[in-house]
């Protein structure tokens, strides 16, 4: 089955896992800029990592047949320091404006602080600017549920945002049904240990239908696995699920989602799994 | 599916991760030193009181178990 994994860090994978997602069914992937696993020493490391993303990488999934879009932002690991944060956040209109962009992301909360929630305000600001889509992380852990509860608090207080065109990720079972009642899309991140598992995943489309859900596998430098979403489809099949029902969401759901982003445009043909 | 297949299904995977959380509590126990007063232990078995009841909101309330609380006035704390 063709896929899509609407969350992915590709600049932490090899190309042979493009590969190896390419010959599983995956033939688009979304990137969210994000922390690279240390933080960077100054505004020109950003420059050349939102280089790498709107530039190097659609070239290298394109090799296989892969369409790459990307997110542009500055990631709540990175936004304590207001100061820098807002020098990064200059840099993003340049990049906003590349074919292959969807929007802000991922930008949200890690520890809930006020500086986070400052920096987090200046983002949503440039996206209301130039009508962007956003995508919210969400925290790790413990600080999920508080950091959760306050992203939708800022989002609910704003009454610019058009709750259809915002992405709320990495849901869990109890975070998952405030971001579906609020009309937001609601992500789920399929991780080894932390986040949700392919079984857990399929148990909250039984709960909550597949309306606004997307399933991604957030995989990155850390434990994680870029053939998570396959994992998923074929714990679908197990519980009986029928193929229709499983590419919606795996593929219509995203491929929904992301038409929203004013320069979005899809045009990989559909091409049979090995 | 039905709860029995279900069950059939899942049985065997349900009867090694509650093995491997009760290795794990006894490796803590022999362990030297004492973790007793690690609030971390208190959610754990917190937790494991939870899984013996039988509302189908399990999932839910154990990952509030594991979660900081929300205060409604963060903006002015
Ligand atoms: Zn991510």
């Amino acid at each position: 089955m063709n896929f899509i994994d609407p969350h992915i860090h590709m600049a932490a994978r090899t190309t042979d896992e493009f590969m190896v997602m390419a010959k599983m069914g995956c033939v688009l992937v979304g990137e969210p800029a994000f922390w690279m696993g240390y933080d960077r020493s100054g505004t020109n490391s950003f420059y050349d990592y939102f280089r790498q993303l709107t530039e190097w990488e659609p070239k290298r999934a394109a090799k296989y047949g892969i369409e790459h879009h990307c997110w542009m932002g500055i990631n709540a690991k990175e936004a304590e320091d207001v100061g820098f944060a807002e020098e990064v956040i200059a840099l993003l209109p340049e990049f906003l404006e590349k074919p292959t962009v969807l929007g802000i992301g991922e930008i949200g909360l890690h520890k809930n602080t006020r500086n986070e929630v400052t920096t987090l305000l200046e983002l949503i600001e440039l996206g209301m600017k130039t009508d962007e889509q956003l995508l919210f992380h969400t925290p790790h852990l413990e600080d999920k549920y508080p950091g959760t509860r306050m992203i939708l608090d800022i989002l609910r207080s704003d009454s610019r945002i058009d709750h259809t065109r915002v992405c709320i990720d990495h849901c869990e079972e109890h975070t998952i049904r405030m971001a579906l009642d609020e009309g937001y899309w609601a992500g789920i991140t399929l991780y080894p240990i932390t986040k949700a598992t392919p079984e857990r995943t399929v148990d909250m489309i039984e709960l909550y239908g597949p309306q606004r859900i997307l399933v991604n596998s957030s995989a990155d430098w850390g434990p994680s696995d870029p053939l998570a979403v396959p994992a998923f489809i074929f714990a679908m099949r197990r519980r009986g699920h029928p193929e229709s029902l499983i590419r919606q969401v795996v593929y219509d759901n995203p491929l929904k989602f992301m038409g929203g982003s004013r320069n979005f445009k899809f045009s990989a043909k559909p091409q049979a799994a090995l | 599916m039905t709860a029995s297949e279900v069950l059939e299904r899942e049985f065997l995977a349900v009867r090694t991760k509650l093995i491997d959380i009760a290795a794990v509590l006894d490796r803590i126990g022999r362990a030297n030193g004492r973790a007793t007063d690690d609030p971390r232990l208190g959610k754990i078995s917190q937790g494991l009181k939870l899984l013996a009841d039988d509302d189908c909101d399990r999932t839910e309330r154990l990952q509030m178990i594991f979660s900081l609380p929300y205060n409604e006035n963060w903006r002015t704390k």
